[in-house]
Parts: structure tokens; C-alpha cells; sequence
């Protein structure tokens, strides 16, 4: 069975090495030069590292892709070809039993699909150490970061597969399983990032400052960068805004009351006003990889027992 | 032929309606908020490649059911010409209507459709050649490769490939106006594409030579002081319908070139 899971699936299975290999040795080098690069310089070394964290993290958006290619190119077609084919009769009909046909196809590649994740999720982990300092480099704190390091990577092309595959053995044929895997792993993907669930992983901390200080435009405090420069570094917004005397949030107009003058911050503390930010600490980083990879886990095995019932 | 046409394709077509549909709908309702899933645009049409153009060919060759239906009262010209056709033509007016829909939620929420690359594309006439070529490209790499999942994956890299090309390619469409820091900036939607620096005695260069122990927020006040202007290279907005012409062209000339060959092969090699 290992034999014939290499044979139908090596394709893919090389690709994807190919492709964690590629990434590893680019990331090693850019981690190198920029340590180069920086510890030879006097002057501006957070400017020179910005930029060089730039490079890398203008292409962090397309992390959507490679569990989506997993779940079209190893997922979908799993069962799905096997059924629009036929060859399911012959491939269920030989010694070997359909529980432990898909049983080896499934532990198989999902585990040569979870080692890559992490093989990907631990270059970016080592190689997003270099820019800890910078304000959007943390890796709790900057959501790109948070999904492209550590085992959460591991976690979401693990789920693509199972989604792929559950597609699949539902639907029957190839075109619309891939079609179905598309659409549901891009909306899930980038459903999680626009909505907020990923905050509500832990009850946020909550800073109040009476008199607070901005470098900058006063009134910048208000925006997400103004307030994140304010969190201690690497720290995950939550939410900001503006407390009045009994500790009650302000509405959008009184917050603005005071206009965007320079003298907004005297302003606001005249009115007794103290700002405040929700937020979660760096440390937290590992508690919420843990729990966006179970909950990821469980959604995954509940696809497994979708399979589980429409092979039996 | 059309009938036949649109039962083996209705469910792209419908999906591809319905797929329309929820965008629109996404637009009106979430307004500005829509702003960060529109980013994605620009590879919506590789969807056509991938659902429209991959099987077309790919999915006959490997079920080997071009037998059956080359060996048929319609002629196999006609058999490819209808299909490559009436779907051609399905496919060129979705991305239209897209271009329109999005046109129209630019305009409502004050974005760019020039300055800003993703909705360049995705507006005017390049949004149907963009749907266009994906379609062809698809077709082609099914009928090159005979085998529907290389055939989408083939698809899908050569898209991202021409997608990064294209992005770099507008810059050079047109020679750039030229802008210094020291005359009036007119506002309004341009795309720019590049910037320098002038030196006081009038030599361009890319980066001063001068105030480099200057922090991120002093750094500006302190090349003016010595003496710097800056220079801006961008397209105004009158240049709109002058690069949606020449990036049209541009993809139909690629798609053409995508698809010939693989006509010509069909049509000539041996059932």
C-alpha cells in the first residue's frame, strides 16, 4: 500500500518537498545577509532591516496558496479520481481492505503533508527571530507572521488535505470536488483573518493610560499603528479607544470631540478622558498557535469522519 | 452544437454567474469594507483557466471521449470552433460585467482604478481580456498536456507568472511624465512609477548622499535642508484608456499565440 500511495501521489509529494526545500534554503539566505547587512552598519540599522523584512513580508499574503495547491492537487483528487475513473472497483476489490486502503492513503500523505508544514512553519519561525524588533515583526503581533510561523502552518495544510479529500469522496466527481475545496478553504482562510475570531483566543489585557504620550501626530493615537506603538513589542491589538471617569468606552464622536488639533492629548485629559488598549502580550504566542492548530485539528477529524462514512 | 456546448459547461457557467453574483452583492452590501478581498481580483480570472479552459480539451483527451465526439456529424473545426467560441465569448462578457461592477463600486467609494494595480486590471476592457486569456491559456495547457490535473496545474503557474509580469510590464507602457518636488502637485488618480532624488547642483540620483546618521522622521526635513528635491516619474489618469488598449492587446495577443498551436494540433493529429 505504502508502494501504490508512492506511485499514484509522487507527483505531488515531490513538489511539495521541492517547494519546503526552496523556501528553506531562500529564508536561510536573506536571514544571513540581513544579519550581515545589519551588523556592518553604524547608522539606521531599523531602517535597513525594515527593508530587508519588507522583501519578505509583502509576499507573506500569498501563504493562502500553498495549503489551497494541497488541497486541490493532493486532496481533492484522492477519491475523486478514483470514483469518476472507476478504479475504486479495482483498487477496493484486491487483498487489501478499503479501511486500510484509505487508512495508509490518508496517515500517509497527511503525514508527509504535516512534516512539511512544519519544516515551513520552523524556517519562518528561525528566520522571523531576526526582525523582533521592528513594530510589525512580531510574531503574535503582525497576523501575516502568526499564520505563515510555528505549527499553525502545519495545522492549515493538514486541514486543506482532509478538506480536499472529504470534497472528494462527497461530491464524487474531480471538477467539483477542486471547484468546492477552492471556494471553502479560501472563505474559511481568509474568513478567520477578516473577522476576529483569532482575539477571542484569550481574554485580553487591558492597559489604561491617563496622560499618554505620541510621537507624531497627536491624534494618531486613534489609528491601529498609533495605538501598537504604544503595546509593549510584538503585542497583538485587540482593540483602543478612549475611557471616560467611570471607565465606560467613549462613542466615535466624543472621541473626536477635542478635533485633530495638536493639542488633542491636553485636550482629552482635560475632559478627564484616559485612553486604553486591548491587547495580548508576545508571550501568548505559542497559547494561541496551540489553539488555532486544535481547533484546526478537530475540524480536520471531523472531515476524516466524513470520509470514514461515505467509503464504508 | 450550442446545446451541446452549454450542457457540458452549464455548471461553469452557473458558478461562475453565481460567483458574479456574491461579489456583487459583497460590494453593496460591505461597501469600503470590501476593499480587502477585492485585493484578490487580479486571480479571479485564472479560475476561468481552471474550471473553463483546463477541461475543455483535458478532460476529452483523458476520458477518451474526443472519439466519440469527433466522430460525429459536426466536423472537428466546428466541434473546437463552438466550443472555444460560444465559452470565449461567455467568459470575455463575465469579466466585463465584473470590470463594470467593480468600475462602479470605485466611483461609489472614491478608490483608484489607474493608480491602484489590482483594480487596473480589473476594470474597463482589460478586466474581459484578462478572463479571456486565462480561458485560452487553460484550453491550451489541456490540450498540450492531455491530462486535467497537470493541465490545471500547469494553468495555474503560468498565470501567477504572466499576473507578476504584466504588473511589472505596465510601468513601461508609456513614457512617464515627470514631477519635482518644487512645482505644484496635481491631485488625482495617477500611477506612479518611480522616484529619485535631484541633487542642488541639478544631477539625478537615487539616494543622497548626505544625512545618513538622520532617524526615519528627520530624515526628510534634513535632505531638503540640504538642498534635495525630490523627483516623481508617474502616468497621469488621462493615460486610462491608452493602457487598457495596450494591455488588451497585449493578452490577446498572448492568448492567440497560447492557443494556435494547440488548435492546429488538435485538429491535425489522428483520433
Amino acid at each position: 500500500m505504502v508502494w501504490v500511495t508512492w506511485r499514484q501521489h509522487r507527483v505531488q509529494v515531490l513538489a511539495a518537498l521541492a517547494f519546503v526545500v526552496l523556501v528553506g534554503v531562500l529564508l536561510l539566505v536573506h536571514g544571513v545577509r540581513t544579519d550581515a547587512l545589519v551588523t556592518s552598519l553604524d547608522h539606521g540599522r531599523q531602517d535597513a532591516l525594515a527593508a530587508q523584512f519588507g522583501q519578505v513580508a509583502r509576499l507573506l499574503i500569498w501563504s493562502v496558496v500553498p495549503p489551497m495547491l494541497i488541497g486541490l492537487f493532493w486532496g481533492a483528487p484522492l477519491l475523486a479520481r478514483e470514483y469518476e475513473r472507476g478504479t475504486h472497483w479495482l483498487a477496493w476489490t484486491q487483498s487489501v481492505s478499503r479501511p486500510a486502503w484509505l487508512g495508509v492513503k490518508l496517515a500517509g500523505l497527511g503525514a508527509v503533508v504535516t512534516a512539511a508544514g512544519l519544516v515551513f512553519g520552523l524556517a519562518m519561525y528561525v528566520w522571523a527571530a531576526e526582525f523582533g524588533s521592528l513594530p510589525t515583526g512580531g510574531r503574535l503581533g503582525n497576523p501575516d507572521l502568526f499564520l505563515a510561523t510555528g505549527i499553525v502552518p502545519a495545522a492549515w495544510w493538514l486541514f486543506a488535505f482532509m478538506l480536499g479529500v472529504a470534497a472528494g469522496a462527497v461530491l464524487r466527481k474531480l471538477l467539483s470536488a477542486v471547484a468546492v475545496t477552492l471556494a471553502v478553504f479560501f472563505l474559511v482562510y481568509v474568513g478567520m483573518s477578516a473577522s476576529d475570531v483569532r482575539l477571542a483566543y484569550a481574554a485580553p489585557m487591558r492597559v489604561v493610560d491617563a496622560a499618554p504620550v505620541v510621537r507624531g501626530e497627536p491624534s494618531s493615537i486613534n489609528t491601529p499603528a498609533g495605538a501598537q506603538g504604544r503595546l509593549p513589542n510584538g503585542a497583538l491589538l485587540a482593540g483602543a479607544g478612549w475611557l471616560d471617569s467611570h471607565g465606560t468606552p467613549l462613542a466615535d464622536d466624543e472621541t473626536w470631540a477635542c478635533g485633530s488639533t495638536s493639542d488633542y492629548l491636553p485636550c482629552m485629559r482635560d475632559k478627564g478622558y484616559s485612553w486604553f488598549a486591548d491587547y495580548h502580550p508576545a508571550d501568548r504566542y505559542w497559547r494561541f498557535q496551540w489553539t488555532e492548530a486544535g481547533l484546526l485539528f478537530v475540524a480536520t477529524l471531523v472531515l476524516g469522519a466524513v470520509v470514514w462514512r461515505h467509503i464504508r | 452544437m450550442m446545446w451541446l456546448t452549454w450542457r457540458q459547461h452549464r455548471a461553469q457557467v452557473l458558478s461562475t454567474a453565481g460567483v458574479l453574483l456574491v461579489v456583487g452583492v459583497l460590494m453593496l452590501v460591505q461597501g469600503d469594507g470590501a476593499a480587502t478581498l477585492l485585493g484578490w481580483l487580479p486571480v479571479l480570472p485564472m479560475l476561468a483557466g481552471i474550471f473553463w479552459g483546463a477541461p475543455l480539451l483535458a478532460r476529452e483527451l483523458e476520458r477518451g471521449t474526443h472519439r466519440l465526439a469527433w466522430t460525429q456529424s459536426v466536423t472537428r473545426p466546428r466541434w473546437l470552433v463552438a466550443k472555444l467560441g460560444w465559452l470565449g465569448l461567455a467568459v470575455t462578457v463575465a469579466g466585463l460585467a465584473l470590470g463594470l461592477m467593480v468600475t462602479a463600486w470605485l466611483t461609489e467609494t472614491g478608490g483608484d482604478h489607474f493608480g491602484d494595480s489590482a483594480m487596473f486590471g480589473a476594470t474597463g476592457i482589460a478586466a474581459g481580456a484578462w478572463w479571456l486569456f486565462a480561458f485560452l491559456l487553460g484550453a491550451s495547457a489541456g490540450g498540450l498536456v492531455r491530462r486535467l490535473l497537470p493541465a490545471m496545474a500547469v494553468t495555474i503557474v503560468v498565470f501567477v507568472v504572466v499576473l507578476f509580469g504584466i504588473f511589472q510590464a505596465r510601468d513601461v507602457y508609456a513614457e512617464p511624465q515627470r514631477w519635482v518636488s518644487d512645482s505644484e502637485w496635481e491631485a488625482g488618480d495617477k500611477l506612479v512609477t518611480g522616484g529619485a532624488w535631484l541633487t542642488p547642483s541639478g544631477a539625478e540620483v537615487d539616494e543622497p548622499d548626505v544625512c545618513a546618521d538622520a532617524d526615519n522622521r528627520t530624515y526628510l526635513t534634513c535632505v531638503r535642508e540640504a538642498g534635495y528635491r525630490s523627483v516623481t516619474y508617474y502616468q497621469p489618469a488621462t493615460q486610462y484608456w491608452r493602457f487598457q488598449w495596450t494591455e488588451t492587446g497585449i493578452l490577446l495577443l498572448g492568448a492567440v499565440l497560447l492557443a494556435g498551436p494547440v488548435v492546429y494540433r488538435v485538429l491535425r493529429r489522428p483520433v
